[in-house]
């Protein structure tokens, strides 16, 4: 087969993901609401930049994994009334914004934007999309836009269950075993949750027929042997999974705080929000009497330097430099790629994975950031590729054994293994211990083969990385803790009361229904 | 009293702090410790008389042994208490005549009637003891208040300064420290411990767990009948913990008897280790639970390409800063950090979550 010439390429790949949060309980859960902020500011914006791209026919081809929990989260009915109803409240909100805001020029073009902004939004979500964001993703995925990935069930980080190598395998099924029941069609790459590797993890994807993966740059730069091509070109394990290197000033572009493009000081400041500006009763309309503060999205200022004083936001101003950004991005691989263009003998790649949630939501202005990309892309003829259509195009690379890593705090598991949170990964093995001689039972009862599976569920809920790093970096540590220790006391219960034939079915069916996540789920995933 | 000549100052201050009591530390020579200890001793050994002042069973005096076979110099306690002693293997209730390890020869005294047991004990005493568990560091008396707390009817010349076994007591700390500690044990839980935990199953070797290229996070769990074997006749076990580093031992921990893991720090990346996890008696008897670990293996620490550009007209000896360093090589292309038109240091996606907390904040 003959080889066409090098050119320089760019890998985009965003992981969607939020952890499973469900309070069918507590009308307003504080933590609830990070489905509704996701939607509202990170997925709907994506969606609606994707389709616009496409009826300008700006070629797209864009590399996205949706973890389970959060196709879990976007149909479910419940969760999705509610991000109904937050869209609801902000509309209501910017109506009163408008109005508050109408003797100060400023403030009131801002106020109007948001009002503008979410009425756009009330239609993509209401009639465009009729509150049904896994079928959108599938449709981009149909049309040649978007190529889906799967990742871990509940994106526990593996190098950490590896303790338990049925833990690992559970993960990476069921996520593959999701991605297929929500969205329709076979994953061919994985997303290793957190980029958390460890050396013969590579098989556990390979016997779910994963055809790559990602890793972080030094996951792949200090394989054994070390990669002739660095971060610029995918390497083959032994199993025939190819792993993707993360390019670390990619990263750096979108990610840093200190010198990313996000810190820009014409760009909408994050934490400056009228949740915590306005006076209390101002608020119930959004937060509820009786409730705390919290962030309402309406956010006036940018973040104009270091300190507290904060310049007004200006919208206009924000987007444009979003557009010379994301030209510059381009630009960027393009000077990159051309010198490396003449040293390689295949496409040279700079692969650039986020978080899609950064696009949005920690930074407002990403969705035009992207969208410029693309149209910069196009414009000057960088290529954009998925890794599918890398490795049909360059099938031959080098055979190494990348190294444990992670894209975490110092790149390995510090975040994750640390002495406020060691104690989950300890307390996952003994659980993984006890299902384990139940799930290769060769004939179970019914009532109790339900309620191991539950207890299966608890156990993949409880494995999820994001509690993990909450306790570590410290944010709403308390709702983490008793997140865990709910599941693994559910767990505890159910597994026991097997033991001791003590089974409670109405118990059990309240335990369901708390979280119905994964419902074609069975003990098949965890057997040996 | 010959064998204090060959002990270090160090020592020796810890001979006269236990046994001279206050006072102790005016002594400032290796002279005047070896004059005061020798006289004090002198009386005690003499005397060999157990806190009420009787005479001591010869039989019961510490000896000399090999332990474990093959390792000279280690000492241990023949048990040879009369009969209806306890051999204690954890501390009685207070009052009932024994002490915890850390209590003080003239504790003992005023303890009443389990005289002959409580020298027994005092001989497992070693110099870290007071840290192994509070109650001993509770129950301490001061030394100055020894004379008071000796009973009135205690015969006996210079009874406040009676040691039972001046030789118990003399070899409880070897010179040498017999393992060192290399991490210190946490003096407190920075979290609290999981309030859901399976206890049921329980694990028959440790397991290893990379935290970064030099640590090794290590838990286990054992099966309650694998601890319990290993504690038969042990006294008052510790937890040691040995890690090796492929076929060679690299260091052992010692760790509080509850605990269930450990950080192991300072280890080389890019090397594989095991680990075992035995109970240690207080009289250096080491037992294993269970199997050793499987083996893992550390990531490699990140490599770094050096290089110096030295002239030739320079002399050598003024050092690197003295000439312009070269940019550093880098294989193939190097990605370097790039100036953007951003506000240093403004709060950025990477900062940190806002107060309402999202999950996927602070990465990377």
């Amino acid at each position: 087969m003959e080889m066409r010439p090098p050119r320089g390429a760019l890998l985009l790949v965003l992981h969607a993901h939020l952890p499973y949060v469900r309070h069918p309980d507590d009308e307003d859960h504080l933590e609830e609401e990070w489905l509704g902020e996701a939607v509202l500011e990170c997925y709907l914006p994506l969606l609606e930049v994707l389709e616009r791209l496409a009826a300008d026919r700006v070629p797209v081809r864009l590399t996205l994994s949706v973890t389970p929990t959060l196709l879990a989260m976007l149909e479910d009915p419940l969760l999705v009334s509610r991000v109904g109803r937050r869209l609801e409240r902000q509309r209501a909100l910017a109506e009163r914004e408008v109005r508050r805001t109408a003797h100060d020029a400023e403030l009131h073009r801002v106020a109007s934007f948001y009002q503008a902004r979410l009425e756009r939004l009330a239609e993509l979500w209401s009639v465009r999309h009729r509150g049904a964001l896994v079928p959108a993703f599938a449709a981009l995925a149909d049309r040649g836009l978007v190529e889906l990935i799967a990742s871990g069930a509940t994106h526990g980080f593996l190098p950490l269950l590896r303790t338990s190598a049925r833990a690992v395998r559970a993960q990476v099924a069921v996520g593959v075993a999701e991605h297929v029941r929500q969205l329709g069609r076979r994953p061919a790459g994985f997303w290793l949750p957190e980029c958390g590797y460890y050396p013969g993890l590579e098989q556990v994807l390979a016997a779910e027929g994963l055809r790559f993966t990602f890793l972080d740059a030094h996951g792949l730069t200090d394989a054994e042997p070390r990669p002739l091509l660095s971060v610029h070109a995918p390497a083959f394990t032994e199993s025939g999974v190819a792993v993707y290197a993360r390019d670390p000033e990619a990263s750096e572009q979108v990610w840093s705080s200190e010198v990313g493009y996000p810190a820009d000081p014409v760009y909408r400041d994050f934490y400056r929000d009228i949740g915590w500006d306005l006076p209390t009763d101002a608020l119930v309309p959004v937060v509820g009497p009786g409730r705390p503060r919290r962030a309402t999205g309406f956010k006036y200022h940018r973040i104009t330097g270091r300190g507290p004083d904060k310049a007004v936001w200006d919208p206009e101003l924000a987007f444009a430099r979003a557009g010379e950004h994301g030209r510059h991005f381009v630009q960027r691989v393009q000077e990159r790629t051309r010198a490396l263009v003449t040293r390689m003998d295949r496409d040279p790649l700079v692969v650039a994975p986020y978080d899609a949630e950064l696009f949005g939501h920690w930074w407002f202005e990403g969705p035009a950031f992207l969208e410029a990309l693309f149209r910069e892309a196009a414009r000057v003829g960088l290529s954009v590729v998925t890794p599918a259509d890398d490795l049909q195009a360059w099938p031959e690379a080098q055979v190494v054994a990348p190294v444990e890593s992670s894209w975490g705090e110092h790149g390995h598991a510090s975040m994750w293994l640390d002495p406020v949170n060691d104690w989950i990964p300890q307390a996952l093995h003994g659980c993984a211990q006890m299902l384990a001689p139940f799930a290769d039972a060769p004939r179970l009862d019914q009532v109790d083969e339900r309620a191991l599976v539950q207890a299966f569920r608890e156990l993949l809920l409880a494995q999820s990385s994001d509690f993990a790093f909450i306790l570590r970096s410290g944010t709403v540590t308390a709702y983490a803790r008793a997140r865990v220790q709910a599941h693994l006391a559910a767990f505890l219960e159910l597994v026991r009361a097997v033991r001791a034939g003590s089974l409670d079915p109405l118990r059990l069916h309240a335990l369901e229904d708390r979280d119905p996540v994964f419902p074609s789920l069975t003990l098949g995933p965890f057997r040996e | 009293m010959d064998d204090l000549k060959k002990l270090s100052v160090e020592r020796l201050r810890e001979l006269a702090r236990k046994h001279l009591g206050k006072g102790h530390s005016r002594l400032r020579t290796r002279a005047q410790l070896l004059a005061a200890l020798t006289g004090a001793l002198k009386v005690s050994s003499a005397g060999a008389a157990d806190p009420t002042g009787a005479p001591v069973p010869a039989d019961s005096r510490v000896r000399v042994v090999d332990f474990p076979p093959g390792r000279k110099g280690r000492v241990r306690a023949e048990h040879t208490a009369p009969k209806g002693g306890r051999r204690g293997r954890t501390a009685p209730p207070s009052g009932s005549g024994s002490t915890p390890r850390t209590a003080a020869p003239v504790a003992r005294q005023g303890a009443g009637g389990g005289g002959s047991n409580g020298s027994t004990r005092g001989a497992g005493g070693n110099g870290s003891a007071g840290r192994g568990d509070g109650s001993g560091g509770a129950r301490r008396p001061r030394a100055g208040a020894a004379p008071s707390a000796a009973p009135a009817s205690t015969p006996g010349p210079v009874a406040p300064r009676v040691e039972p076994v001046v030789e118990e007591a003399f070899f409880e700390t070897p010179q040498m420290p017999r393992r060192q500690r290399h991490t210190p044990v946490p003096l407190e839980q920075p979290e609290p411990g999981p309030l859901a935990s399976p206890r049921e199953v329980g694990t028959d070797a440790p397991l290893l767990l990379v935290r970064d290229p030099t640590t090794l996070f290590v838990f286990w769990d054992f099966r309650r009948e694998l601890e319990r074997g290993a504690a038969l006749g042990l006294r008052e076990p510790r937890v040691l913990l040995r890690i090796y580093r492929g076929a060679d031992l690299d260091r052992s921990l010692e760790l509080p008897l509850g605990a269930r893991s450990t950080y192991v720090s300072g280890l080389a990346s890019g090397e594989e280790y095991t680990a075992e996890v035995l109970l240690l008696g207080r009289d250096g008897w080491t037992r294993p639970i269970g199997n050793r670990s499987g083996a893992r293996q550390l990531p490699p620490g990140r490599l770094e390409v050096r290089t110096l550009r030295l002239p030739w007209s320079e002399p050598l000896g003024r050092g690197p800063g003295a000439s312009a360093a070269a940019p550093g090589r880098e294989p193939l292309d190097s990605p370097r950090r790039l100036t953007l038109p951003s506000s240093p240091g403004a709060r950025g996606p990477g900062h940190g979550p806002s107060p309402s907390g999202g999950p996927r904040s602070g990465r990377n």
